[in-house]
């Protein structure tokens, strides 16, 4: 025999013997395990790094200690303050104000930026012997999933009344029952065990929001800096879909909504700041809101409907005295063969106030215009009191629904 | 059981690193929200 040849080896390059290494990692479970660790570390490194931020209120209307602010500041996923103060005595009247920009009123005296609800407190205090207490939940532009799950974390607040101001133009806007996503980790919290609303759910969100939501309790540093990077959000976002530089927008409008891409798409923010403009041509961006009517879709069964319908059967199962209204329109809103869609709003309130009724629970389906006035309109919704006479009626009303809930026998509300 | 070697080591915590930054950009950056630029009131 002759001598064996000998075997030939390979000499692996440094490049190579980095491939192999790191083809071997998470190989066994102790290796993933490890990885795991190192993941975990570094994010808590990372949340470590990041500056906590304050949990800013929304509204630039002024906050007292009868009259506190709910909700965070946009951006913020903790979704809401934990100011909630102690039962004060039994002469405190607390009522949950969930409501959308329309209750930031003006005076004639433009410093004097109170909301609507601090009138209505100093009106209650006026007639009754009560303390009220507001716990604010005004998110500008409030969508129907927004006020419900403000309404699922009012209820936990022992409110004694529950005022809902909607506005009637955003209410059934088709494709926009949610503003703010970054409310989700919060509205998981926050949903019962429902199996539709969670459906619902999960249709509006995504799986960043959902690992959001999940990762809420421990990493709150890293997931409150929602405004820190809009550049890459940007560039991420779905929202790029949309040609924001369209040309003629009636034909932008058409062409997505044959597309599909207004219907159920994830993106009314963009209908909001891209489309509305140029649909109206107006200056004043808040009267471009009147666009909004041409999104009105009142389909029984839409998503709009169904947390709509959620928000109202919550509130006629809960046992607290409860004012739902839509907020007054200008008549600009009624105008321009706009009528039929506040018409249609209207007509849908109504029938959804004649199964919710109970007891202490007063729904007004017509838009508060049709009742009262003493007031200038600054823009669709947007209120100057000239006179005491919207505050006065509120307080009324809320009064007048307290008591009907309190001579109410116990298995009736 | 035996150690691993140390560039296994380092391997893992370089995917972890990797694996984190992804996590924080999508927990705190790839959210798409935006925010409400209100000027009217």
């Amino acid at each position: 025999m002759t001598d064996a040849e000998p075997t030939p080896t390979i000499t692996p390059t440094p490049l190579g013997r980095c491939v192999a290494t790191f083809a071997r990692v998470g190989r066994t479970p102790g290796s993933l395990l490890r990885v795991l660790g190192w993941v975990l570390l570094f994010v808590a490194l990372a949340d470590e790094v990041v500056p906590v931020r304050t949990a800013w209120a929304p509204s630039r209307h002024r906050e007292q200690p009868d009259n506190l602010v709910m909700p965070t500041y946009f951006g913020d996923h903790r979704g809401f303050r934990t100011v909630t103060p102690p039962r004060a005595g039994p002469d405190e009247f607390r009522i949950a104000w969930i409501a959308g920009s329309s209750v930031n009123v003006r005076l004639d005296d433009e410093k004097d930026r109170r909301q609507l609800s601090a009138f209505v407190a100093d009106e209650i205090r006026g007639r009754t012997n009560l303390e009220p207490v507001v716990l604010r939940y005004t998110l500008e532009a409030m969508r129907v999933f927004d006020a419900y799950i403000c309404l699922q974390h009012a209820l936990a607040q022992d409110p004694d009344v529950i005022v809902f101001t909607f506005n009637p133009m955003f209410l059934y806007a088709r494709s926009m029952p949610v503003k703010r996503r970054y409310m989700f980790g919060a509205a998981a919290g926050l949903l019962p065990a429902d199996p539709g609303a969670w459906l619902d759910f999960a249709s509006l969100s995504t799986p960043g929001d959902w690992l959001r939501g999940a990762a809420m309790p421990w990493f709150d540093r890293v997931y409150a800096q929602g405004n820190t990077s809009r550049g890459l959000r940007d560039t991420l976002a779905p929202m790029r879909s949309i040609d924001p530089n369209p040309g003629p927008m009636a034909a932008w409008l058409a062409d997505h909504r044959a597309a599909g891409a207004l219907a159920g798409h994830d993106n009314p923010d963009m209908f909001w700041q891209a489309a509305i403009p140029r649909v109206l041509g107006e200056q004043k961006q808040s009267w471009h809101a009147y666009a909004l009517s041409d999104l009105v879709d009142t389909t029984p069964g839409s998503l709009n409907d169904r947390w709509i319908d959620r928000t109202l059967s919550t509130l006629a199962a809960s046992d607290v005295a409860a004012l739902v209204y839509l907020a007054p329109l200008a008549p600009k809103a009624t105008q321009q063969g706009r009528m039929e869609s506040v018409l249609a709003i209207e007509a849908a309130v109504r029938a959804k106030a004649e199964w919710a009724r109970r007891p202490g629970l007063t729904i007004i389906p017509e838009n508060l215009s049709r009742h009262v006035g003493g007031a200038e309109f600054l823009d669709f919704a947007h209120l100057r009191l000239k006179t005491n006479e919207l505050p006065d009626y509120l307080a009324e009303t809320i009064l007048t629904t307290y008591e009907a809930w309190w001579n109410a026998p116990g298995d009736e509300r | 059981m035996n150690r691993p070697p140390i560039p296994d080591l380092l391997a893992e915590a370089a995917v972890g690193l990797v694996v984190a930054t992804i996590l924080v950009i999508a927990l705190a950056a790839a959210y798409v929200d935006v925010e409400f630029v209100y000027q009217g009131f």
